[in-house]
This record gives C-alpha cells, structure tokens and sequence, in this order.
C-alpha cells in the first residue's frame, strides 16, 4: 500500500474522529429516569413525581445513639437544636427548594387566628350537624358552662379574648380538618418538632434542588451533609438519611469499586492476550478501532436526539465493543491467511459485510423500543458499529501485511484438532440436547421490570432503611393522586373534589391540604351554607344565648365580640395566606407552582394527595381518575404492571423482529438451509444457554439481560457467519484463531464483570459470559459439524 | 406530616399562648437577690406541700366577683395537683412532662406538656407561684420587692397584652405563697389565698396518676 494511501486513509479516520468530538462538545448528559422506561404514561407519571419533588425529597432522621449521660430532656433539646441548626445550616446552603425542620415558633397562634378568621370558607355541608349541635339550647348551656370553667381555671387569664371570640367552640371544627394532613408516619408534633413516639428520634424533611439520581449532584450533598453534621449536630447525635441519595450513591461507588479492581485485571489480561497471540505492537491500532468509532457515532447519536441518557451512552459504547471483531478478523487474515492481499480482502467483503449488517440489524430495531434510552442506545451501536466497519476497512490493511516465512510457519500452532469433522452427530447431540433445555427454561423466566433490581444492595443504606421503618412506622402501599390545573383556583377546586371524592369512599388514611385550603368554589359553597344556616337560626339564637350567659353570671355585653364576628364578612383562604403561614413548608410540599423558566410541562399548577391503597381500593382511585381531566393517580403498584408489560411487549416484539431479520440476512447470504442454520448456531445456543443460566440461578430477566442478550446475539452471528464463511470459501481466512481471539478479548472486557459486586454489572457480565462463552465454542464445533453432517465419506 | 388537633373545647384554645415568648432580660438587683436566697432557703427545705384555696376572679365579663375554692398538691420538681372542689368540680393534674384534665361532667383528658402548648403555659405560669426558685425568672420578668412580697411583671409587650403584674406575697414565717395576685390590663383580677399549707406530708401518688382524689 502506497504512502499516500496510507496518509489519506488516516486522516480520513482521524478527521471523522475530530469532527466527532467537536459535533459531541454540547452533549448533555441526562440522568432521568423516565428514559429507562416504556410508555407515554408512565414516563408522564414520572415526570409529575419529579415536579412533585418526590424523586429528590430526603428524610432525615436524627437520633440520639446509644444511652446519653444527659438527663431525658437535656439529651432531647440537643436532639431539637442539632435538628434547628441542621436545618438552617441547608436553607442557608442553596441547595433545597424546601427543607422542613420544624413547624415555626408560635405557629399554633398564627393557624388559630387564620383559621378562625375564615371558619365560614372551611365549614362544608358534612359540618352542618355539628354546627347544629353546637348551636342547639343544649349546645349554648353547654358551651357557656364550659367557658365559665374556663375562665376560672388557670387558662382563664391567657384565653379570655378567645372565649369571647367564640364562646361555643366552633372552631374545633376546623382544627379537626387539621387531621388531613396527618401524614402515614407514626411520629408526635411537639413545640413544632416531628419528633418519634419515644422522643428520641426527630425528624426533617427536604427536597434537593439538583437531581439526586445524578451522582455528581449526591456526592456533592453527601461532602455538604458531612460537613454540616460536624458543625450542626450535637455529641450524641447522629444522622440517618434515606431517599435517592443513599442509593445514588451506593451504586455510584459500587460500581467505581467495582471498575477500579476489574478494569485493571481486564486491561491486564489483554495486554497479555495481545502480547501472546498477535506479537506486534500495531495491534494496538486493531483493539483501539471501536474506540476511534465511537466519537462519531456518539456525535451523529447526539444530533438526531439531542441530550443522550447516560444509560444511553455508557451501554451504547459498551456495545459498540462489539465491533472489535471485524478488525480482529481482517488483521488476523491479512497477517495469516494465505495467498494474495487483494485476494483475501476480497474475500473478507461478503462475511464482513453480512456480519456487520446482522449485528446492526439486532441494534436497527431496538429503534422501535418504547424506552427512550434503548433507541438512543440501538441508534449509537447501529451507527458505531457501520463507522468500526469502515474504519477497520481503512486502517487495518494499512499497518497488517504478509508475514515472513518464520512467523507464517507458526500459523500452525492456531489451528485446532477438527473434531466437527470426526464426531459431527456426537457434537451435534450435545448441541441439541442443550437447545432442548434452554427451550424448556425459557417459558419459566420472568421478566423483573422493578428497576429496583438493579440497585446495589448496600449494607449502610438498608440498615438506615430499617432504622427508619422502626423509628417512623412502615409505609404500606401509597398512591399520589395528583390534581392539575392552569391556574391555582382551578388546581384548588380540583384538589377539593379529590378530598370529597375519598371521603365519600370512606378511604381511611389520606393526606390532603384541600380541607384546609379548598379552591374559590368550594368557598363560596361554604361561605353560602354558613349564612343560610344563620339565616335560619337567627335573632333567636342571639335572645337564647344572651339569656342563658346572663344566667351563669356573665354580663349581657360579655360577648359581643362573637355576634360581632357573626356579622362580619369571612375571610377568603388565599394560598398566599397559607403558604406564607405557619405550614408553608407543609404545603410547599404539596403544592407546586409553575416553573420560572416554563419548561414544557412545568408551566402547570399541581396538588398532591397521598392516599393509603391496596388492592381494592387502587381501581376505585384508578377509575375516579379517569373521569376526572387532568387527575393522575401515580402508584408504584400501577407502574410495576404497565411498566412490566410494555417492557415484556418489546422484549417479545423486537427480539422477535431482530431474529428475523437475521435469519432473512443469513438467509440471504447462504441461500441454503444447512448454512443457514450453522451460521445462527452460536446465536441460538447462546440464547438457550442464558436461558438456562436465569432459570437456574433467580428464574429472573432484567433490562440488563435484555440489552447484553443483543449484545451477545450480534457477536454470536459474527462467529457464525466468519466460521460458515471460512469452511464454505477459500477466503484464504482462518477464522477459528480469529474467533477465538475476539472471544477470548470479549470474554476478558465484559466477562470479568460477572465478578462484579454491583447487581448491574454482575448481570451485565454474566450475561456475556455464558453467551459468548458457549458461542465460542459452538462456532468452532457445532457450525463446521453443521456443515459436515451427512456429506462424511 | 403530623398534626395532631384536639378534640375538646377545652383544649381548642392551645393555640393561644402567648405566655410562652419572652425575651432575654437583665440581672436582678442585690437585695432582691438576698431575698430569693432566703425564699429558695425556705423552699429548699419543702420537698412537699398541700394547702387550701381560694380564688376570686374579677373580670368585666362576669357580673360578680367568681369565688372558687380549691385544694392545691405539689411535690416538688414536678408533680402538681390543681383542683377546685367548689363551686364546678375539676382538677389540672401535672406529673412530669404528662398530665390530666378532670372535669366532674367529662372523662379524664390526659395531654403532654410536649404537644399541648397551653398546658405547657399553665404549667409554667403555676410552676412560676409555687416552684421556689424565683431567680430563674430573670431573664423573662422585672421583679421588686415589696416587704414580703414579689412584684413580678413580664418583660414582652405580648404577654403584658394580658398579663399586667402578678404579685406574689409570702407567708414571713413558712415563706410559702400566702396570696398570688394576678392583675390584667383592663382591670381585671385573680387573687388567690392559700391556707392550711402541710408541709413534707405524704401524699399518695393516685393524686398524680387519676382524677378521683383519695383524700
């Protein structure tokens, strides 16, 4: 090959590489969830936890540990400084869009005169009996003769201007509303503090600004956390968070943990394959050709969908690996094989061209996926794989030539007893009896679509899991019923109905703001029952009351504070009011108003219920919900079924269609059934082999299996198609050393994962373990077996 | 999160304790310090107590002066019986950081100075008359002395919204509360007269834990 060649062949590549990087200079990464999942809905769903805060949200429970030397009550007043000084120390921080430490001094004050303000906005038609009872003859005597005890007990001095404010209690039955907004935690509010039953535990809530399922954001709250601790919490207390943090961060180090040991033993172990088998440092240029493909790819992957989920870009980049076959295979050909150069490229164009189409066929079609992050994925490998094609096609030719004699001599060593020639049935026996089993397996696995499975099970973080669950109660089953609106009136009355609709269902655990802070319509209603029941009951009330109060000693004027109020307008509830009251930070948790920056989606009011659920009661808020525009219900028990059947539905549907695309592809090439079937051989075995491993191992399939089972099919036909090729042409290829070699890089890069501790990559490497690991094999004996069944003699 | 309403009339009026907000304050002066030492001498002595009362309540709501009569327990730190036996029976019972709320025409309400704040007022307010150790009280009331008498006046404008002065005046020989008088604002007034006090009895401890008085 002339020098020039030679030039423009690299700078081609290198320019490509170049302009690859700089097309990728803008890439954003993205974290998000919703990419990892199947459907419009339920990525909807997701998206709406997310503005809820819910995703970010962490708890935090600071305790006293072990037996403190400080009285009870000592030891707890730290507890409740360290939870006030924490707290500040993360408003203070910039990091929190809300953090609840502590209800505010005084808020007892501030919700009484605000509720009792505007008790006739509150007061819906179920009240109407107790306002009835209250103001009944008996309900006056009553009430009087208890605010007579009152005003001589040693309350009197401080609540005499409200017993002449509301002399009956009427505004009890507005602070029994508060009880909507008892959460499902089994916890006490004392002095504003949410404090565990046996006082030892408090606790604080917050929602993280920054996405806590990107790592970098966890590891820069964990580093301000571990400071604050030092500087806010007091001897003897300790913090305990639970939330996506932990769990971010656990996998973020199990798996930094995890590559650290298995990337330095896998690039050992291939520095040493490479030193052993190819001899020659351009080799080098041979393993470094996926790797120079994937720039480009990443950049033409970037231009078609914007921000690539990191998912996306770590596993598409994984998959492009699989492109180290084909420069494998043309270098091992150019410096092996026999006869002339042009000779054998020639050659090489058909098996490498098909073997490429085949993987890129696999990958085409996770295009259809309903997953986000599968197509990104699909489309990063599909282009990568066609660029590494190219690429090798380029480079390979240009730093592999002929070898001396010497060497060539040494090609023999290669080669591999021909046992598919000697015992084809025996072989294909074995083969048979293996595919049998995998079949048998298949229809007992399921399909795990709970992402969860793929969480790192972290000793720290589920200790602090339990803590918790044994500090504040067990949550059972939840569903957020989300309300949404354009404007808060119509999100507030939205919200309301939602509330009547569980209370007319007798849905037992809830917590909703709506009593408490019901829309301008619900207000009204109220505001309209109060004055028709006063209507009704009035001047003779006045005369009845007057007379009953002058009876028990007090003054005919002594009340005229409460006619007074009587008679005035209510107060309109405004969230204005409320959430810049005493619950604010209650409510900010609750209600979410539209973003500053309106990004699409978030330019919308919403309302949050939290309602206990199980089975039967699920459909009910299900059904509600459908009749109702613009309610959600988000429920985890609703998303594990959705997501698992759409996710079911495309691992069905596309490896349906990737099969037969390959076998057309195949089909197309060989043209004859036992060709055919000897180039999917490695693919087929592979699948029943992962097949039997899952059945023997959990009986589960992840969405890690499912990515790695392309992965493993595109290479399986690879060795299919070289072998078939090889024992049908006189390519002057000899392919069982390049298959091997692939298989042996292969199995090093991703296998060594499968000692992986992190659940993700465990699976990841398994997976191609025994994929490969029995494909490789099979390639080598079953194909040519294949081919040789029957044609002996 | 967790909000925790009351249910009795009685306690829908939490919410309004001012009481509970004063602000840091000055030192007292030297002879008032000499006086506290020899009340807290007295009280030092006093592990325990019960005495009678009486209270009249003056108040512009009411045609009459109210007269209640009343027995009081304490046993020092924090047990505390509070009950009136005339003319409406009913008792406030402290022990510790619980307590009770007995009423004759009610079942016994039991609350927690913790998550009730009027309660944890009240118990502060009768903790402040009968605890003995009035030096603690500088930081949130100005306090003379009058022969042997304790004027003692909240420092924040809120408290002073319903509290004016509240005028303590000691038995010279046992140094016990003799009278407490509480004048509000608007001209309103408590004054209650302990009598019959024993001092280091033995009182049982069903005074602390239910409604039903054994003696």
């Amino acid at each position: 090959m002339s020098k020039l060649s030679v030039f423009w062949r690299w700078s081609l590549v290198l320019g490509l590489v170049v302009l690859g990087l700089l097309a990728s200079r803008q890439l954003k990464v993205s974290d998000e969830a919703v990419d990892l999942l199947p459907g419009d809905s339920v990525r909807g769903d997701i998206r709406q936890l997310q503005r809820m805060g819910l995703v970010n949200r962490l708890f935090i429970t600071l305790s006293l540990s072990g037996e403190s030397a400080d009285s009870q009550e000592t030891a707890k007043k730290a507890l409740q400084k360290s939870a006030v000084q924490l707290g500040e120390k993360m408003v203070k921080s910039g990091h929190f869009s809300y953090v609840l430490a502590r209800l505010p001094e005084g808020y007892e004050f501030a919700l009484f005169s605000r509720l009792q303000a505007s008790l006739p906005m509150l007061l819906d038609k179920g009240d109407m009996a107790n306002l009835a009872t209250l103001t009944s003859p008996e309900g006056i005597r009553t009430g009087l003769a208890k605010a007579f005890a009152l005003l001589n007990s040693p309350t009197g001095i401080a609540l005499k201007k409200q017993v002449q404010l509301d002399p009956l209690g009427l505004v009890t039955l507005v602070l029994q509303k508060l009880n909507s907004l008892r959460s499902e935690f089994s916890m006490r509010l004392e002095e504003g503090f949410f404090m565990s039953r046996d006082g030892k535990s408090c606790l604080l809530v917050a929602e993280s600004r920054d996405s806590l399922t990107d790592s970098h954001n966890a590891l820069m709250l964990q580093k301000f956390f571990d400071d604050a601790y030092l500087e806010t919490l007091a001897t003897g207390v300790e913090a305990r968070i639970i939330g996506s943090l932990p769990h971010t961060l656990a996998n973020s180090q199990s798996i930094q943990r995890d590559l650290q040991w298995l990337l330095t033993a896998a690039t050992i172990l291939l520095a040493i394959l490479l030193a052993v088998t190819l001899r020659d440092i351009r080799a080098v240029v041979v393993f470094s050709v996926p790797y120079l493909a994937a720039p480009p790819a990443i950049a033409i992957t970037h231009l078609v969908y914007g921000d690539l989920s990191s998912m996306a870009l770590g596993f598409g980049v994984a998959l492009l690996g699989i492109a180290i076959d084909y420069p494998i295979y043309l270098y091992l050909s150019l410096t092996r094989g026999q006869g002339d150069r042009q000779n054998i490229l020639k050659n090489l164009a058909t098996p490498l061209f098909f073997a490429a189409l085949t993987t890129m066929a696999g990958f085409i079609i996770l295009l259809f996926s309903q997953v986000v992050a599968h197509r990104q994925m699909g489309l990063l490998a599909f282009v990568g794989v066609a660029i590494a094609l190219v690429f090798a096609w380029l480079l390979i030719p240009t730093i592999a030539g002929p070898r001396p004699q010497a060497k060539e001599q040494k090609k023999g060593k290669w080669r591999l007893p021909d046992f598919s020639s000697k015992y084809p049935r025996c072989i294909l026996g074995v083969w048979l009896v293996s595919l049998t089993l995998g079949i048998f397996a298949w229809p007992h696995l399921r399909y795990n679509g709970d992402l969860r499975a793929l969480d790192v099970p972290d000793r720290q973080v589920l200790a602090d899991e339990r803590h918790f669950a044994a500090t504040w109660g067990e949550k059972g089953e939840q569903a957020f019923v989300i309300a949404e609106g354009a404007t808060l009136a119509e999100v507030l009355d939205r919200n309301a109905r939602i509330a009547s609709f569980l209370q007319e269902q007798k849905f037992k655990k809830f917590q909703s703001f709506a009593p408490l802070l019901p829309g301008p319509g619900t207000q009204a209603a109220n505001h309209d029952g109060w004055k028709q029941f006063w209507a009704t009951l009035r001047p003779d009330f006045d005369r009845r009351f007057v007379a009953e109060a002058v009876s028990l000693g007090f003054t005919e004027q002594a009340f005229t504070p409460f006619f007074s109020w009587l008679d005035r307008e209510p107060e309109t509830l405004s969230p204005e009011k409320f959430l810049g009251g005493p619950l604010q930070p209650l409510f900010a948790s609750m209600l979410k108003m539209p973003l500053a920056d309106g990004k699409k989606g978030d330019n919308k009011y919403l309302a949050m219920t939290t309602v206990a659920i199980d089975d039967t009661t699920l459909p009910v808020l299900l059904q509600f919900a459908k009749g109702e525009p613009q309610v959600t219900v988000l429920a985890t028990a609703k998303w594990r079924a959705e997501v698992e059947r759409l996710l079911r539905h495309d691992i069905f549907t596309l490896s349906l269609a990737a099969g037969l695309v390959i076998v057309l592809l195949v089909t197309v090439q060989y043209r004859q059934a036992r060709a055919v079937a000897a180039a999917l051989a490695p693919v087929l075995t592979a699948l029943a082999a992962m097949s039997i491993f899952c059945y023997l191992t959990d009986g589960e399939l992840t969405m890690m299996h499912l990515i790695m089972g392309i992965l493993v099919i595109g290479i399986s036909v690879d060795y299919g198609i070289f072998i078939v090729c090889d024992k049908l042409g006189d390519h002057g290829a000899n392919s069982a050393p390049a298959v091997s070699l692939c298989a042996a890089s292969t199995l090093i890069g991703f296998g060594v994962l499968a000692f992986a501790g992190h659940p993700a990559l465990h699976a990841l490497g398994i997976t191609v373990l025994v994929g490969v690991g029995v494909s490789w094999p099979v390639a080598l004996l079953v194909s040519p077996a294949i081919l040789a069944v029957g044609k002996r003699g | 999160m967790l909000i925790r309403s009351s249910n009795s009339s009685f306690s829908l009026v939490v919410f309004l304790t001012v009481l509970c907000f004063f602000p840091a304050a000055a030192l007292a002066a030297p002879e008032l310090d000499k006086f506290f030492q020899e009340i807290q001498a007295a009280s030092a002595q006093v592990q325990s107590f019960s005495s009678e009362f009486v209270q009249e309540r003056r108040l512009a709501l009411f045609t009459d002066p109210v007269i209640f009569h009343g027995k009081l327990t304490v046993i020092r730190p924090d047990r505390l019986r509070w009950e009136f036996t005339a003319p409406v029976p009913s008792a406030l019972i402290f022990d510790g950081k619980k307590g009770i709320r007995c009423n004759d025409k009610a079942p016994p309400a039991h609350f927690d100075l913790g998550t009730d704040p009027v309660m944890r007022t009240v118990a502060e307010q009768l903790w402040l008359w009968l605890g003995g150790d009035y030096s603690k009280l500088n930081d949130k009331y100005h306090m003379t002395q009058q022969g042997y008498s304790l004027v003692i006046t909240p420092k924040d404008q809120a408290a002073l919204d319903y509290i004016g002065a509240i005028t303590i005046t000691f038995d010279p020989a046992s140094k016990q509360p003799e009278t407490v008088l509480i004048t509000e604002p608007g001209g309103d007034s408590t004054l209650m007269r302990f009598n019959s006090y024993v001092l280091n009895g033995v009182l049982p401890d069903a005074l602390f834990d239910r409604c039903a008085s054994d003696e």
